[in-house]
């Protein structure tokens, strides 16, 4: 018999297994419900705001996640937003793939003074045409490396820029850091980021240009 | 000659053998609960009672009736105040089930755990309330003839 036909009838059985081996963190473990507990930066331990101290994930087996904070639960007369959204997928039992919504930063200059531009109205800035200017949101992906995933606990890993982590919702903003949107006629609890001036234009462009380690640690609830 | 009959016997074993590991494996990789489950919602469903967090409350007038298409097509019959007026009380929405969950497009990212049987349906889902806790609505639906709504 042919080396190789007997190599192939051999391997095939190892190959067909092997697809469906058990991978080393479940999926299916990620279910449920987690509160976050701590979350650290380069290793320290972040301070977070009361509001960002709330902050839950839901995780269901249909590849839908739901998030709460309280970021923004002040806004439109206390009745702001507090539930957000995204979808969560395992790779290879060893990433957690989440999307959440994330705003780019992308205000805009004077060529002459390098000012950055802002709109007036009766001349004073106009914050909520400013802003809308000056970010635009966009609902991404992220990859965490899982650390541990137990009954009781996940801990997930991100490297990533500091801005791309404080205007985005991994997995609770500062409130420090976002505004309500209002307009003469409306307040429905629209919300972005910060208003850009000469003031933070450069701490923010920073930030956006520093990477650093986030590790994310949840608890498990039981509901 | 005998080394050569062998040989042709050992290949044809060693078929053999494969072809019933593969089969093996393919039926074990392969789950068709689900297929039995998404089967038993198709029909027309309408509301009994609704509870939340386990206390009985008013039926959920979005949804008195549902009828589920096995076309992956449902129908809600709309009774709330806003439907009636805007004059859209059928609602027509893709569904879909996987991993235990009944996926309506119209209710996403909220989707229901679901038990049905032949003449019963029961629908729950969870959310978070505005303090951060968790509630749990149920709905309880019983089989009613096809309206036959596409």
């Amino acid at each position: 018999m042919n080396i190789y036909k007997l190599l192939l009838i051999l391997f095939l059985p190892v190959v067909i297994l092997s697809s469906c081996k058990k991978e080393e963190f479940d999926a299916g473990s990620a279910i449920g419900l987690w509160k976050q507990v701590s979350v650290t930066e380069d290793g320290t331990e972040m301070v977070l705001a009361p509001e960002q101290e709330t902050c839950k994930i839901l995780i269901e087996a249909n590849g839908i996640c739901r998030y709460y904070h309280q970021a923004f639960m002040s806004y439109a007369n206390g009745a702001g937003p507090t539930t957000f959204y995204g979808t969560w997928s395992m790779l290879d039992g060893e990433w957690l793939n989440l999307t959440t919504d994330k705003w780019q930063f992308v205000p805009s200059l004077t060529s002459d003074s390098s000012k950055v531009i802002v709109s007036y109205t009766d001349g004073t800035i106009d914050t909520t045409a400013s802003v809308k200017k000056q970010w635009n949101r966009y609902h991404i992906q992220s990859r965490f490396t899982i650390l541990q995933l137990t009954g009781d606990v996940m801990e997930i890993r991100l490297k990533t820029f500091v801005g791309e982590k404080k205007y985005a919702f991994l997995f609770a903003p500062d409130p420090e850091d976002f505004i309500e949107i209002k307009t003469s006629t409306t307040t429905d609890g629209s919300y972005s980021p910060k208003l850009v001036t000469d003031n933070n234009y450069w701490i923010i462009r920073k930030e956006f240009q520093t990477l650093k380690t986030y590790v994310f640690t949840f608890r498990r609830e039981n509901y | 000659m005998e080394s050569a009959l062998k040989s042709r016997r050992l290949r044809k074993f060693l078929f053999l053998v494969t072809s019933i590991i593969s089969l093996l494996v393919a039926y074990s990789c392969n789950d068709d609960s689900e297929d039995n489950e998404s089967a038993k919602l198709v029909g027309t469903w309408e509301q009994t009672s609704r509870t939340v967090d386990g206390t009985p409350t008013i039926l959920d007038s979005t949804r008195l009736v549902i009828q589920i298409n096995n076309n992956s097509i449902c129908v809600l019959y709309d009774s709330s105040y806003t439907a009636i007026s805007a004059n859209k009380v059928l609602i027509r929405s893709g569904w879909s089930y996987n991993s235990g969950l009944l996926n309506i497009a119209v209710d996403l990212p909220v989707s229901w755990t679901v038990t049905a049987t032949d003449s019963e349906l029961g629908m729950e889902c969870i959310g978070f309330k505005q303090d951060g806790t968790i509630a749990k609505t149920s709905l309880n639906f019983k089989r009613i003839a096809n309206i036959g709504q596409e």
